[in-house]
């Protein structure tokens, strides 16, 4: 009698850490499944450009995307790395532009000029969806990279992105482009 | 039961109730810190990136619903388990595994961020708490099995890079199998540890068990110890007084402890003399009354005069020296004594008295014995005449010769009644003999009872030592019973004390007859039977009467001095003690008894007749 009561406790346990452990599975790879989808592609409007000497990379930013403040900072770690060797365009849409973190963050970028705009004109005039997307002419005016500049949400290290363009100015080969992670540019629906 | 198993079995106990109570306090720990870390995780998330942006819009990031609602289904559940059901075997199993699943969470919720993957050292050094090398090992598989699953298909959300991540989690896996020896071997260095303590513990708890037995024991002893034990310090302060001295020195023990023994229990006089002896001791270690009975005065309530018995012992405790004080109350003994003393002095003086009396008595007695003895013969030869006188005084009657003569002698013999004193006289004559020598015989019993105390040895005819003091006490046994005696006429002759063996003749008859009195109450004769016999190289008397017995708890303690069952006034204790001594330690023989309550005792004394002289006949 007190035996099969324990055998029934003993099912009892097993049936409910096998639930749990389901829930945690299932939770796992709903996140990982978040995760795992980068925000949708940019396609640069124009491929190339007339530059003078200094390449340029136009950086798409959204006013409240915090992982951008990463991005900014990457950048800013490069430039301090290889002064006076890239010019910046940072074109910024979203709430608050133009009293946003982002911006504050872009006064530690030298060479840097901001532009802001509306989610439709970012889009039509750069092709950008998500914040972060970067595109880098070389000296040539040629476009040679397009993509992100962190390695992962927020977080300021040593990318692909940053990467490419260290090559780029270094006159290495370099990858050409990289997934973008951050806020979506455009409200949903109001695309054009 | 075998003491290694009990030591074992008992280790095996305390080492298992440890484990069981680390288990207990560091689920709980955990359980505290899976909350903590719950909220931080959910915290951090909020902060960090709290909103996620399509244009105008905004929403809650997807990071702060994966710590919410992921890191909810991890950490609470296991933290539940950590408080509430700490004592589960299986709870800190699935403790250890949620700690890693919630760095997992970190790790991804910080994006890979590399600095969040020293959670997982900090994880494993906090598992190490359990001392459980398999604790360390199960969640480290976690990680790796994380570290391999999330590297393949997801890797910026372990290592913080998009692509070529595939083995990155071999490096991180040596990683944590590095810290996974150094943290086994802590594990298995701790559980080896509260082993020995367990071992340690089990054999302090036996040892302080025994110790306290021991003391309990110690301590029984001096409660119902029957002297007084008096521990003092150097100092002469009291450490220990037990019951038996309360009662002694009428103080209590309360009163007494940590103060000058001497000041309250001694008289003034003896205190000075013993104080300078005990400090004369601790200067040179030497002290000529230490370790000796020796009779002092002791104060009763701090007042009131008494004999005590003291011996005094140093002990060395290390290097302290302490003094153990053994004291006997001894007013009731030496009543005893005195009293005693007194009756044998008066005994003595009796004893004198009587051989002076008796020698007195004897010389008259002889020549009152002679001269009865004479008149008997001068009485044979008058009658021997008054026959022939009779005859003549027919024949002169019948021939009428000298008629008025013969008519006055008529008349004299007539007047005298000469047939009645002719009867009488050789008969008084007779019993007049007979008296004389009853004296005879009552003044040699006392003759030989003037010989008590000496110690001389001679030759002893035991029936005589006998008949003697049955003589002699003839008035104690009289009223009391009737005396038989049954004596071996061929009773070998031995060598001892005859003044030592008559004492205990006479003691054991008036034990008999204070036997025959207390069942009888003098409305009956008992009865007292004296044998003697020869048996097998020794001699055997015994004494038995149909008095009132020993009480069963008095037997053991017959022969004890000064032990007496008999009322105030009718025995001093001595009888049955002295009795004992000159039997055995004088005579080298035995006393022995056997006896039924109202039924009656026979003592049996058998002496040896290794020096057994000539019978004298």
């Amino acid at each position: 009698m007190q035996g099969s009561k324990k055998a029934g406790n003993l099912s009892w346990r097993i049936l409910i850490f096998s639930l749990w452990g389901l829930a945690i599975g299932t939770g796992t790879l709903y996140a990982m499944k978040l995760d795992a989808a980068p925000g949708a592609a940019g396609q640069a409007k124009v491929t190339q450009i007339q530059t003078n000497t200094m390449p340029l990379l136009v950086l798409a930013l959204h006013s409240q995307c915090p992982c951008s403040l990463a991005t900014v900072d990457n950048l800013a770690e490069l430039a301090a790395e290889m002064p006076n060797r890239l010019r910046v365009l940072a074109v910024i849409t979203g709430p608050n532009s133009h009293d946003c973190p982002v911006l504050k963050a872009l006064q530690s970028v030298p060479n840097v000029q901001v532009k802001f705009l509306s989610e439709s004109e970012i889009l039509t005039q750069y092709g950008a969806r998500t914040s972060g997307q970067a595109y880098l002419y070389n000296q040539k005016g040629q476009l040679v990279f397009s993509g992100g500049l962190t390695s992962s949400r927020g977080e300021v290290n040593d990318a692909a992105g940053i990467d490419a363009i260290r090559n780029v100015l270094e006159g290495k080969p370099a990858i050409k482009s990289t997934p973008v992670f951050g806020c979506a540019l455009q409200t949903p629906g109001e695309e054009k | 039961m075998n003491p290694t198993k009990v030591l074992n079995d008992r280790t095996i106990e305390v080492h298992d109730n440890a484990i069981a109570e680390l288990y207990r306090s560091t689920n709980r720990n955990f359980g505290f810190l899976l909350i903590f870390e719950y909220f931080a995780v959910v915290i951090w998330a909020a902060l960090r990136s709290p909103l996620t942006w399509h244009g105008q819009q905004s929403s809650i990031n997807s990071h702060v619903w994966v710590a919410l609602l992921l890191g909810g289904i991890v950490a609470l559940p296991s933290s539940y388990l950590g408080l509430l059901r700490s004592n589960k075997p299986e709870t800190r199993w699935v403790i250890a595994v949620c700690q890693l699943l919630m760095c997992s969470l970190v790790i991804h919720v910080s994006g890979g961020r590399i600095e969040s993957h020293f959670s997982i050292f900090v994880s494993l050094a906090f598992l190490s708490f359990y001392i459980d090398w398999r604790l360390i090992v199960i969640p480290s598989l976690v990680v790796v099995i994380d570290h391999l699953i999330r590297g393949i298909y997801l890797p910026q959300s372990i290592y913080g890079v998009y692509a070529g991540a595939n083995f990155r989690f071999i490096e991180h896996a040596l990683w944590v199998v590095f810290e996974d020896f150094v943290l086994i071997a802590a594990c298995l260095k701790g559980a080896k540890e509260v082993w020995s303590i367990a071992q340690r513990q089990a054999l302090l708890e036996t040892t302080t068990h025994n110790m306290e037995v021991i003391a309990e024991r110690r301590s029984a002893i001096l409660d119902n110890a029957m002297d007084g034990i008096i521990s003092m310090d150097s100092n002469f302060l009291v450490t220990e007084f037990n019951p038996a001295a309360e009662v002694i020195f009428g103080i209590d023990k309360n009163e007494i402890l940590g103060k000058d023994l001497f000041c309250s229990l001694i008289l003034e006089e003896h205190r000075k003399i013993h104080l300078a002896g005990l400090k004369h001791y601790l200067q040179t270690g030497e002290c000529k009354d230490l370790r000796k009975r020796i009779e002092v005065t002791g104060l009763r309530n701090k007042l009131q005069k008494f004999p005590i018995e003291l011996s005094i012992n140093p002990v060395h405790f290390k290097d302290e020296v302490m003094f153990t004080a053994f004291v006997r109350d001894i007013e009731e003994r030496k009543r005893l004594e005195t009293e005693l003393a007194n009756r044998s002095q008066k005994m003595e003086s009796i004893g004198e008295l009587a051989a002076g009396v008796a020698h007195e008595i004897n010389t008259p007695n002889q020549y009152i014995g002679d001269n009865i003895r004479c008149l008997e013969i001068g009485m044979t030869s008058l009658m021997q005449v008054m026959t022939e006188f009779k005859e003549l005084h027919k024949i002169a009657h019948e021939q009428g010769f000298q008629p008025e003569l013969i008519q006055n002698i008529d008349e004299t013999i007539e007047e005298a009644d000469l047939a009645f004193v002719l009867t009488d006289i050789p008969r008084a004559v007779a019993h007049s003999l007979e008296g004389v020598e009853r004296v005879a015989s009552i003044v040699r019993a006392m003759k030989d009872f003037s010989h008590l105390g000496q110690d001389g040895r001679s030759t002893v005819d035991l029936n005589r030592v006998i008949e003697s003091t049955v003589v002699v006490a003839r008035n104690e046994w009289k009223h009391a019973g009737i005396l038989e005696l049954d004596l071996d006429p061929g009773l070998p002759h031995i060598r001892g004390n005859s003044g030592q063996l008559g004492q205990v003749v006479l003691n054991l008859i008036i034990n008999s007859v204070h036997a025959l009195k207390e069942r009888y109450e003098g409305l009956e004769m008992g009865l007292i039977k004296i044998k003697s016999r020869k048996i097998e190289g020794q001699v055997e008397i015994t004494f038995s009467d149909n008095g009132c017995g020993i009480p069963i708890t008095s037997q053991p303690r017959i022969f004890e001095p000064f032990y007496t069952t008999k009322r105030v006034g009718v025995g001093t204790g001595q009888g049955l003690a002295i009795s004992h001594s000159v039997i055995c330690d004088h005579h080298g023989g035995e006393i022995t008894f056997v006896t039924k309550p109202n039924e009656g005792t026979t003592f049996t004394i058998l002496l040896p007749i290794e020096s057994e002289v000539s019978k004298v006949a």
